[in-house]
């Protein structure tokens, strides 16, 4: 959309403009602690309500309270609405409500912002007391005086002062009613909302929410002269709207997981709140560990006992979970491991976005030790994965890792109301007496499949362990035992490929001139940069991979059908031309390494580690340039 | 306390019981239905042709797995083709036959206590006959897993006491109403019942001790005396167990008070006591009363602590109130947002 800009103006004096918008960015900004992700929450909420396709991000930085005013503290929250499904938070923010000069500056250095875009700004730091905070302000507006933003400068302070003695905790609401108010939202379905949202704190603080709703609502009628309509959809059913990490609790108590083991780590610390409030009603145990390692250890033990289970990390709890994983593996016991992916190494980016986890969680555990791998691409699918993650495990009695990201786990999109069955919660393994024979690893050797004994199962006493070990799980280091033991385990998983499918075209399943590979959260964005460049006439089409060790069977074929195949992925990778960089050093995307080795095609990639989820308009312009013929 | 019976017709308060309860009579026989369902399935597959075990397979496995696995080659990695013996054939559908028989109907909801007969025998029986849900459902169990052995699993299927249920079974307690008389309302038998999500609604004519069911108030439990069946909904949502007495009519020696969990930290902050009746004074010299040692025991528990103001509009926040209609999971991702009207 274009808006109409003003410049860095005051409130112009002029008839009310009403756009009528199929697609639009609304960003809330402020120093950390002051609630802009509720106030986005709310207002994506109730768009969701209203009918709109929605997504949203939440910006957070990395340290838990960063100094206030600083650019790089910018705490908040993007919301992309749409008249139909939205599934990426798209480019440019259009409209943002900043609660300083310094957290909007913040996302002016990242480009965050539209060049028109309309900027509802508190105006307290222009006449702060303090001389250095003045010049501050001054310096912001100079250097944002070089864009077409339309500033529209707010008294926020001043405004919720009115109504509470500390503006800081009032703002966001205030500000919700601007948004409110200038998308023409249901004021009662926001105040229901309010109500929703705190309806574990005490009753004056809704009540006062909802005061200062109102008096931003009230604000923006008398003060504001742009209004948007975003119209809304008809939806084919009930709907949900979440964040992928309930959504990922949801699905854990659906698909009937007994016990979740975990150690908080941002950001996947939220699965297992939400898991803490429902958990126990379905049957589950939520068990906090004294660390991770003791989280995974938890977590097999009491699948060995006859359970399913599963455990929650990120990248640097799943390093420390490695040693714990292959004795998962070696011993053959199911176990899902949720790794809600943030950026690294080390510490990282803890609330950032990247998919950088992949060859760690595919090659990660020393040995060899193959087991699952597969990756969510939308919030629904984050519910979905955990029942067929769970069954898989079990199926095939190993680890199965499922790979979601900070873009998924603090999104929130609405999606169909799942139609649970109590299909999905697997009933108990068999317990049957192991016949006179049998052994706890009884490998048919066409499968590598075996029968799996629980404790205590009469018939089925044997010693468990993580060494070498033959059919009757007696440790064992003769060669021959050695290598069938190890050929029975990794066969399994070549067993299993044979039943995946090959993965969906988007685009033109006959072929053309490129193909775009992703993975995870990228879909979205992969998909709306392909539609736009398919309506620029390029012949570009796009798949997206869920399981990606196995890989997805028929890749090798597919590729062949293209010119070009790349990867766009966020996660490293070298440029080729860049001092040192050269086609035969360069370190590719880690997806496009997996397909390069594995189906020995020249796959490209185009991969970034912005600490942001990817805009489909980047994705756009690299696409331009990977054409064959291109400019990359 | 003077004994007799007042004219109003109890019948009609027990509908009104029952109809405050039907949320969890929905839950427990959405519950028994499923199992049902469940059985027959689980039955029907393991005695099902291939075609049918890869469906099976696909629905394990879940929306996900739909355009992404060939559910026919699955199949074969979930074994799901062994054959049932016939005893466990035997068991699951004698099973079937006892969890049929409680998916509907209110009869073993309703209990009614005759003259001279012990309220907590009561109780106890109607819910160790209720509790051949669960037993089916453990006999299920086994016959699935093949650990079935008649001589010690063969009490699964008959009634199963009220202290052998577990945790998960209390949650899904089935809710009485028990008709009782004036003179046998000795509910203090109750308390080792109320544990899980189990409801008991007394409902009773006449004139009553003032607060017998003070005894049963501890921090966990929602208890309730009223003549307004309005007032049984805040017991049939609390996701707590709890219990009620519902009398025929508002009389003045008969405390009316609610117990709700969730209301406060403190037991003044927890009870709200609508009337609470004058205490008659005891002869000097003479021994408490068992009826007045409730009564004092509620007047002490419903006492403000001195010299704490407390702000009866807001300082007490109000509880969530949770439904607990049929299917609890798809409640509970309903309530995450509504977007059945859209664009209203």
């Amino acid at each position: 959309m274009k808006l109409e800009t003003a410049g860095a103006s005051a409130l112009a004096e002029k008839e009310m403009s009403v756009h009528t918008v199929s697609d639009i960015s609304v960003e809330v900004v402020s120093d950390s602690g002051e609630g802009a992700q509720k106030c986005g929450t709310i207002f994506g909420s109730v768009s969701a309500k209203m009918g709109n396709g929605v997504w949203t991000v939440e910006i957070i930085p990395a340290e838990v309270e960063p100094p206030p005013r600083n650019p790089a503290g910018a705490s908040g929250i993007r919301i992309r609405l749409g008249d139909k499904e939205v599934t990426n938070w798209g480019d440019e923010t259009n409209v943002i409500v900043a609660f300083n000069e310094q957290a909007l500056l913040g996302r002016h250095d990242l480009n965050a912002l539209a060049d028109d875009a309309v900027i509802l700004l508190e105006n307290m730091w222009a006449t702060h007391p303090d001389p250095a905070v003045r010049k501050e302000w001054e310096d912001a507006m100079e250097r944002l005086s070089h864009r077409s933003y339309r500033i529209i400068e707010v008294p926020m302070e001043e405004q919720c002062l009115t109504v509470v003695d500390n503006a800081r905790k009032g703002k966001n609401m205030f500000a919700l009613g601007l948004l409110t108010w200038l998308f023409d939202r249901d004021l009662e379905r926001t105040k229901e909302q309010i109500a929703f949202a705190f309806r574990t704190k005490k009753p004056i603080i809704t009540e006062n929410n909802i005061k200062l709703l109102e008096l931003g609502y009230s604000w923006a009628e008398e003060n504001l002269d742009v209004r948007y309509v975003v119209p809304g959809m008809e939806a084919a059913g009930p709907m949900v709207v979440m964040n992928g990490n309930e959504a990922i609790a949801l699905g854990a108590v659906a698909a009937g997981l007994d016990l979740a083991a975990m150690y908080p780590i941002t950001p996947a610390t939220s699965v297992s709140h939400k898991l803490g409030e429902i958990f126990e009603k379905y049957g589950g145990v939520l068990h906090q560990a004294e660390d991770e390692i003791a989280a995974a250890g938890v977590a097999i033990g009491a699948s060995y006992a006859g359970k399913c289970t599963f455990t929650i990390t990120s990248g640097p709890g799943m390093a420390l979970k490695t040693e714990f994983l292959g004795l998962a593996v070696m011993t053959e016991i199911p176990l899902v491991l949720v790794n809600v992916q943030r950026g690294g190494p080390s510490t990282g980016l803890p609330t950032k976005v990247e998919q950088s986890d992949l060859l760690a969680a595919t090659y990660g555990q020393p040995g060899d030790a193959p087991h699952v791998v597969m990756a969510p691409a939308t919030i629904g699918e984050c519910f979905d994965i955990m029942t067929t993650a769970r069954r898989i495990a079990e199926a095939l009695r190993t680890v199965v890792i499922v790979l979601s990201d900070a873009n998924l786990a603090t999104g929130v999109a609405p999606f169909p109301r799942p139609e649970l069955s109590p299909e999905w919660q697997a009933g108990p393994p068999d317990q049957r007496p192991i016949p006179a024979g049998a052994k706890p690893y009884d490998w048919d050797p066409e499968t590598g499949l075996s029968r799996r004994f629980i404790p205590g199962q009469a018939g089925g006493e044997h010693t468990l362990t993580g060494l070498a070990h033959d059919e009757r799980s007696k440790v064992a280091y003769d060669s021959d035992t050695v290598q069938r033991s190890m050929t029975m385990r990794s066969r399994k998983l070549a067993v299993f490929q044979s039943t995946l499918l090959p993965p969906e075209i988007n685009g033109d399943p006959e072929g053309g001139d490129l193909l775009i590979v992703g993975w995870g959260s990228t879909k979205g964005a992969i998909e709306e940069a392909v539609g736009r460049a398919r309506k620029e006439g390029l012949s570009v089409s796009s798949t997206h991979l869920t399981f990606l060790s196995p890989l997805q069977p028929g890749l090798k074929e597919i590729f062949g059908r293209f010119e070009k195949v790349m990867t766009v992925e966020i996660n490293y990778s070298d440029i080729v031309g860049d001092p040192y960089i050269t086609p035969e050093n360069r370190r590719y995307g880690q997806l496009a390494m997996m397909l390069r080795a594995q189906t020995l095609v020249d796959v490209d990639c185009w991969t970034r580690v912005l600490g942001e989820p990817l805009r489909p308009g980047k994705i756009l312009q690299a696409i331009r340039q990977h054409m064959p013929g291109g400019e990359a | 306390m003077p004994s007799e019976n007042s004219g109003l017709d109890s019948g009609d308060l027990t509908v009104a019981a029952l109809k405050a309860l039907t949320p969890r009579v929905e839950a427990f026989h959405s519950a028994v239905a499923t199992a049902v369902e469940e059985i027959r399935t689980f039955v029907t597959s393991r005695r099902g042709a291939s075609e049918y075990r890869a469906e099976q397979a696909i629905m394990e496995l879940g929306p996900f797995a739909v355009g992404r696995l060939n559910a026919e080659k699955f199949a074969f990695l979930l074994g799901s083709g062994e054959r049932l013996s016939t005893e466990a054939e035997g068991v699951l559908e004698r099973a079937e036959e006892i969890l049929d028989g409680f998916s509907m109907g209110e009869e073993f909801h309703h209990v009614v206590v005759g003259p001279g007969e012990d309220l907590r025998d009561a109780v106890k029986d109607a819910l160790d006959h209720v509790g051949q849900v669960f037993g089916a459902s453990r006999a299920v169990e086994l016959a699935r897993d093949g650990r079935f052995e008649p001589d010690e699993h063969n009490v699964f299927l008959s009634s199963l006491a009220f202290r052998k249920w577990n945790r998960s079974e209390r949650q899904l307690a089935p809710p009485l109403v028990v008709e009782v008389g004036n003179e046998d309302l000795l509910p203090a038998g109750l308390g080792e019942f109320l544990d899980g999500l189990v409801k008991i609604i007394l409902v009773v004519k006449g004139p009553t001790t003032p607060a017998p069911l003070a005894r049963l108030i501890t921090p966990g439990t929602y208890v309730v005396q009223t003549a307004d069946v309005a007032e049984l909904s805040g017991l049939a949502s609390s996701p707590h167990p709890g219990v009620a007495l519902l009398f025929d009519e508002e009389r003045d020696e008969q405390a009316r008070f609610v117990h709700d969990p969730d209301a406060g930290a403190t037991p003044s902050q927890r009870i709200t006591v609508t009337h609470m009746p004058e205490k008659p004074s005891v002869g000097h010299g003479r021994r408490t009363p068992v009826w007045l040692e409730e009564l004092e025991h509620l007047e002490a528990l419903a006492k403000k602590p001195a010299g704490v103001a407390l702000d009866v509009e807001g300082a007490v926040p109000s509880a969530p109130v949770e439904e607990v209609p049929a299917d609890r999971l798809a409640a509970l991702l309903l309530a995450q947002v509504d977007l059945g009207t859209p664009g209203a």
